[in-house]
């Protein structure tokens, strides 16, 4: 009896203990994001003495227009397909070529990592200085090949690939780490039956591996695409969009409208198109997933 | 004993929640005790450093203790306007551009400090500062801010190397004329074009051309108004397209692209990185701000003491008035601030005829006539007359309307795109007159 009244009183202790960390969470996300789609209907700036107007889809609209968006839509795509598929394959062989747990390996791996110890900000500073034309060690290692280093980020050709550069570098080591683990947690068996059937490497990797690999893959692309689309801190640091708006993104786009020239309303509008484009291309990436 | 256990753990996690809620949501309280001043100012300002000897010497006087925030240059604005949005207060004065002071005065953010000047003018008022550096800080008849720093754009030139008898000599050999500093763009090139001199880490001049820089739209308006082109006529309809534009524009690229004065990685340079490189001795002519009038002479900043000359910005043809581009910095008071007395007070001190000879000598541009005129100054920073004369006429500013940030990135945008070969001057300018005249439109300037 005891046992039973001590079971019925303690069914709600759990949900009063986590409802004041839940509201204040709730209050820090969702009341934003609430806020921000009702501001995406409106005019509203910050450098205007006057309430906000209602404009409905006048920003929407307005978007649609932009060719400044179209462009920074244009740039995001190239840097997300391109940062992506360069980090699964590098990942990817990382991962198949560190399957052997030796000593020389466990310290590679270490060292692999370290990109993605590195805060954005800190990252983009240092590249920025190792990409400097005149004296930054990139075009100095070039000269020692006798190749002319292009103005890195200050020539439209090379400035985006320059920032792609370093996302690759970066993060390439977190899909190795995915990937990694995943090949890792593979059942052992069926590694074994193949070898008993003669299977060469080739076919183990191809018919196997792959296959057995593909969920893994898929949650480290979803990942990647979605941190890769809102890239801003390395571009904003090194660019700022520029030269002549070839590595502007969507996010470094946003953040000029919202908080240069403070016109909030338009800024919450795109900062929507950002997130319905990302939540469809999520909602893609799950659906590979569960028939994966 | 199990009641207990529960309550307490349900106490830890009720009190753990609160605390966090607390501390998320604390925004400081009240103060107690002292008045406390607070500012924002940007990493690498010149004044900053006069700033920090000012600060301990007006905290032992009044009691009164300032403290600053730094943030990088391009933060300044943002954090500015978010924390004079949200009414915060969490600074009390802030130093502004001039720039931005008809958007601030629009968002009502500012103080004007006429009823404050009234009951405590600054020394020497009304004729303190030179009425250019008050001009751009008014609005509406009201006074929202004193002048703490820089000045107009000026034209620098290498004493030096002008003066050598070999160079000169040369130059009249190799172009027909004496070595002076140029009086037009065309005599400009040709001595851009005489020093530059890769071999000697010599270039003929260095420009700060990077977009999103604070620079690159500055450089336009200037070469604009030494072509003889406006950026607005007067219903404020965009004219910088004219030919007069286009030909500027075309100018200010070709030093780069096509006759190679200036280095490749200009399109990598703000203002900052730009003025180094002729104070280090690397490049012959220069059009940049006022301090570096100052750090020329500075032992720490500069390589190129007592060899630098100021001139004139030169004019695409004789009989275009010579000009420059004025934008200065001032102290401004919130209108979010609770210590608003005490503030001015802080910034009329700050400002007062001591600290603007102490600013000078430190790395800042003064802005008062006494400082002008004072024989200590005039001894290490002879340049100061040609300041005083640029101030009393000869010089144009960017738009006072509050959508000059937007106006100020188009023009950035288009500036770059001909830089980058993407598009010609022509079409650039166009483009950007077209955004710009929807931009007027939708703010209400004309239907």
């Amino acid at each position: 009896m005891p046992l039973i009244a001590h079971k019925q009183g303690s069914r709600w202790a759990p949900f009063w203990m986590v409802a004041p960390a839940v509201a204040f969470l709730l209050l820090i996300s969702i009341y934003p994001l609430i806020t921000s789609l009702y501001y995406s209907f409106t005019d509203f700036s910050l450098t205007t003495n006057r309430p906000a107007r209602f404009v409905f889809l006048g920003n929407f609209r307005s978007l649609l227009l932009d060719d400044r968006f179209w462009n920074a839509l244009k740039v995001t795509v190239i840097y997300t397909v391109g940062v992506v598929a360069v980090e699964m394959t590098i990942g990817l062989l990382l991962a198949l070529s560190a399957t052997r747990n030796t000593r020389f390996r466990q310290v590679a791996r270490s060292f692999l990592l370290v990109p993605m110890m590195l805060t954005p900000v800190v990252m983009g500073l240092m590249w920025k200085y190792m990409f400097n034309p005149e004296n930054g060690i990139v075009n100095w290692f070039l000269g020692l090949l006798r190749i002319a280093g292009p103005i890195w980020l200050g020539d439209p050709g090379p400035a985006l690939p320059a920032v792609m550069i370093i996302d690759v570098w970066q993060w390439t080591p977190f899909v190795f780490l995915i990937l990694s683990s995943g090949i890792a947690s593979l059942p052992q068996e069926v590694f074994e039956a193949a070898r008993v059937d003669g299977c060469s490497q080739g076919q183990t990797i191809r018919h196997i591996t792959l296959p057995l690999l593909t969920p893994f893959m898929l949650v480290a692309l979803l990942i990647r695409f979605i941190d890769s689309f809102k890239v801003f801190d390395t571009v904003y640091v090194m660019t700022r969009g520029g030269p002549a708006n070839v590595t502007e993104s969507l996010s470094i786009y946003t953040f000029k409208v919202g908080l240069n020239f403070f016109n909030m309303g338009y800024a919450a509008a795109l900062s929507y198109v950002i997130l319905i484009i990302i939540t469809i291309a999520s909602q893609q990436f799950v659906k590979l997933e569960r028939t994966a | 004993m199990v009641t207990t256990h529960r309550l307490l753990r349900a106490g830890v996690a009720i009190a753990l929640s609160v605390l966090l809620a607390a501390t998320a949501f604390a925004a400081g309280g009240a103060e107690k005790g002292p008045v406390t001043l607070r500012a924002l100012v940007f990493n690498g300002w010149a004044r900053v450093t006069a700033l920090d000897m000012q600060i301990p010497v007006y905290e032992k006087m009044t009691g009164v203790k300032i403290e600053y925030e730094k943030v990088p240059f391009e933060q300044l604005h943002q954090k500015m306007i978010l924390d004079f949005t949200s009414k915060a207060g969490n600074y009390d004065f802030v130093p502004s551009l001039t720039d931005w002071t008809a958007e601030l005065v629009r968002g009502d953010y500012l103080v004007p400090l006429d009823p404050y000047i009234q009951k405590a003018p600054p020394e020497d008022w009304p004729n303190a500062f030179p009425k250019a550096l008050l001009a751009f800080q008014s609005a509406n008849g009201k006074l929202y801010g004193l002048p703490c720093h820089d000045g107009p754009i000026m034209f620098y030139y290498r004493e030096d190397l002008f003066g050598d008898a070999k160079n000169k000599a040369d130059f009249k050999a190799q172009y027909g004329y004496d070595l002076a500093p140029p009086v037009t763009w065309a005599q400009f090139l040709d001595q851009a074009k005489f020093f530059n001199r890769p071999d000697e880490n010599l270039a003929g001049t260095v420009i700060a051309q990077k977009q999103g820089g604070q620079q690159l739209p500055y450089d336009f308006f200037i070469m604009l108004w030494s072509f003889g082109g406006q950026i607005f006529d007067n219903s404020f309809h965009p004219t910088f397209n004219s030919q007069e534009g286009v030909d500027a524009l075309q100018f200010y690229v070709d030093l780069r692209n096509k006759w190679g004065v200036t280095a490749k990685a200009s399109t990598t340079y703000d203002e900052t990185e730009s003025g180094p490189v002729y104070l280090n001795g690397n490049a012959a002519l220069m059009w940049h701000w006022s301090h570096i009038a100052g750090w020329a002479e500075m032992p720490d900043r500069s390589k190129i003491i007592g060899k630098n000359g100021i001139g004139l910005v030169p004019v695409a043809r004789e009989g275009i008035p010579h000009t420059t581009m004025l934008a200065y910095w001032y102290f401004a008071i919130s209108n979010a601030s609770k210590h608003k007395d005490a503030t001015y007070a802080a910034i009329n001190w700050l400002t007062n005829k001591a600290n603007d000879k102490l600013d000078s000598q430190n790395g800042t541009i003064g802005c008062r006539f006494s400082t002008y005129h004072d024989p200590d100054i005039l001894k290490q920073f002879p340049f100061y007359p040609s300041i005083e004369k640029t101030l009393a006429s000869g010089f144009n500013t960017t738009p006072r309307v509050p959508e000059y940030a937007q106006i100020d990135d188009i023009i950035g945008v288009a500036a770059s795109k001909v830089l980058a070969g993407q598009m010609t001057a022509k079409a650039a300018l166009d483009d950007a007159a077209a955004k710009v005249d929807e931009l007027m439109k939708k703010a209400g300037y004309y239907k």
